[in-house]
Formats: structure tokens, sequence, C-alpha cells
């Protein structure tokens, strides 16, 4: 038997699209606080090194992809 | 931030070997396509399909972005434990910048002339070939504790770079004796 056959007649109290716009953005918020919390640290204790401003080009401009793919996907869900 | 003393310079910047961090690397690697794989074997092994309300391509996505963004974060802040992890050698001092956690920072210095005696061990195959291994730096002080790095990137350039500042210092530190001659050249 299939346990998830009944997952779509699960009764919720808001829209789920709703509550996936919500989740979203509770992880940018979290997920904005870390990524200030790193960048302290880099420019804080990284000594101006090439590697670390590297490794700060590559975080910023990936996560801003994958945060643009997300929102995208649920803007079209 | 680390402060110099003025006209003290860098001259080299230790860190541990790259291989340290790449076996972390490679379990997230692994996590990040994990969920094809167990998607594929929960299709194949028992058969079922989970009922996805509106477009389920699109709730995928969304939900696999996520998922790449928290082993992005993740796969950072490990790395900026790891690279922050250092020891800077200068002309006068081992600083030693141990960094443990995000908020556990730990900077210790020791000076060459405190320096007793330096050793590196490389154990194995992998440490053999990737050249790296523990450096361990003894003080002569009993108070104060000895310096050491595990899995230390080229540790026999470092143990060189050491003994050499340590010369170095111990040379400019040897006492003048100051001899009194006459206009004849005698004593």
């Amino acid at each position: 038997m299939n346990p998830f056959a009944n997952i779509s007649k699960l009764p919720l109290p808001v829209e789920g699209k709703e509550v996936l716009w919500g989740f979203f953005g509770v992880f940018i918020i979290v997920y904005v606080v870390i990524s200030a919390i790193l960048l302290f640290h880099w420019r804080r204790y990284g000594m101006n090194n090439k590697n670390i401003i590297f490794a700060e080009a590559i975080f910023l401009v990936v996560s801003l992809s994958l945060f643009g793919i997300a929102f995208a996907t649920l803007s079209n869900f | 931030m680390l402060h110099l003393d003025p006209g003290e310079k860098i001259i080299i910047e230790v860190r541990k070997h790259w291989f340290v961090f790449f076996s972390y690397g490679f379990f997230l690697a692994v996590a990040a396509i994990a969920p094809f794989i167990l998607y594929e074997l929960y299709a194949h092994l028992f058969d079922f399909n989970i009922p996805f309300i509106g477009n389920a391509d699109t709730l995928a996505g969304f939900a696999y972005s996520l998922w790449l963004l928290a082993i992005w974060i993740s796969f950072f802040v490990q790395w900026t434990n790891y690279y922050l992890d250092v020891w800077y050698i200068t002309q006068k001092r081992i600083i030693d910048v141990e960094q443990k956690r995000l908020f556990h920072r730990e900077v210790s210095s020791i000076r060459f002339d405190k320096i007793q005696d330096i050793t590196v061990e490389v154990k194995g195959l992998l440490a053999t070939f990737l050249n790296f291994g523990h450096v361990s730096v003894q003080t002569a002080s009993e108070d104060s504790q000895d310096f050491s790095m595990k899995s230390a990137a080229n540790p026999e350039r470092i143990r060189k770079t050491v003994f050499a500042q340590h010369n170095l210092v111990a040379e400019r530190t040897q006492p003048v004796r100051i001899v009194e001659k006459d206009l004849n050249g005698n004593v």
C-alpha cells in the first residue's frame, strides 16, 4: 500500500503556496545572518588574502544564482 | 585582526593541507546529488509515486535549490574554520591562529629565541605523497604551551624556515666583547 496516497487530501490551515513563501522568507533571513557572520570573519581576519577575496566572490555569485532559481521556481509553482 | 610590530613582515603562512578539507567537501558533493539517488532508489525499489499538488517539477526545483543553498553555506562555514587556522611566520616570531569554531578563536605567539626544538612527523602513504604532516614546536619555557599543527602542508619547508629564522635571531643576540687597545695595537 502506498503510504503517501492520502497526502493530497490532508486539510491545510493555509494555502500551500503561502506556506512555501513563508518558509522561503525564513530561509532567506537565516541565510543572510550566516552570510553576514562569514563575511565579518573574512573581512576581519582574512588579512586581505587573495584566496579569501576570491572565495567571497564565488560565495556571493553562486548564492545569488541559487536564490534566483529558487525564486523563479516558486513563482511558477 | 593581526597586529604586527613596526617593520615586521610575514615570511610564510602555514595552513593544513587541502586534503584535510577535501574529505568534507566530498561528503557535501555526495549530499548534493543524494536527492536524485534517493528518488531513483525509491521509485525503482518500492514502485511508489508521491502525489504532488500542482506542478511537481517546479516544487522539486525549489526544494532542491534550497537544499543546495544549505550545502553551499555549510561548505563555506567549514572552509572558514579551515582557512583561518594558520601559522604566520615572521622575522621575529611564530603567530599561531587557531580558529576552533566561528566564534572561538585563539591567537598565541612565540619568539624565535624561545624555541627549543621543532619536530616534523610525516606518517602514512597519503601524507608522504601529498607532503603533509604533524609539526610541533617546543618552547624553552615550562609555563608556555608548545605549538603544534596537524596535517600541515609542506612540513619540511616550515622546519627549514623556522630554523633559519631561529639562527638569524641567535646571531643577532650574540654578546659583543669590547677590547681596548693602545696606539700600538696591544691589548
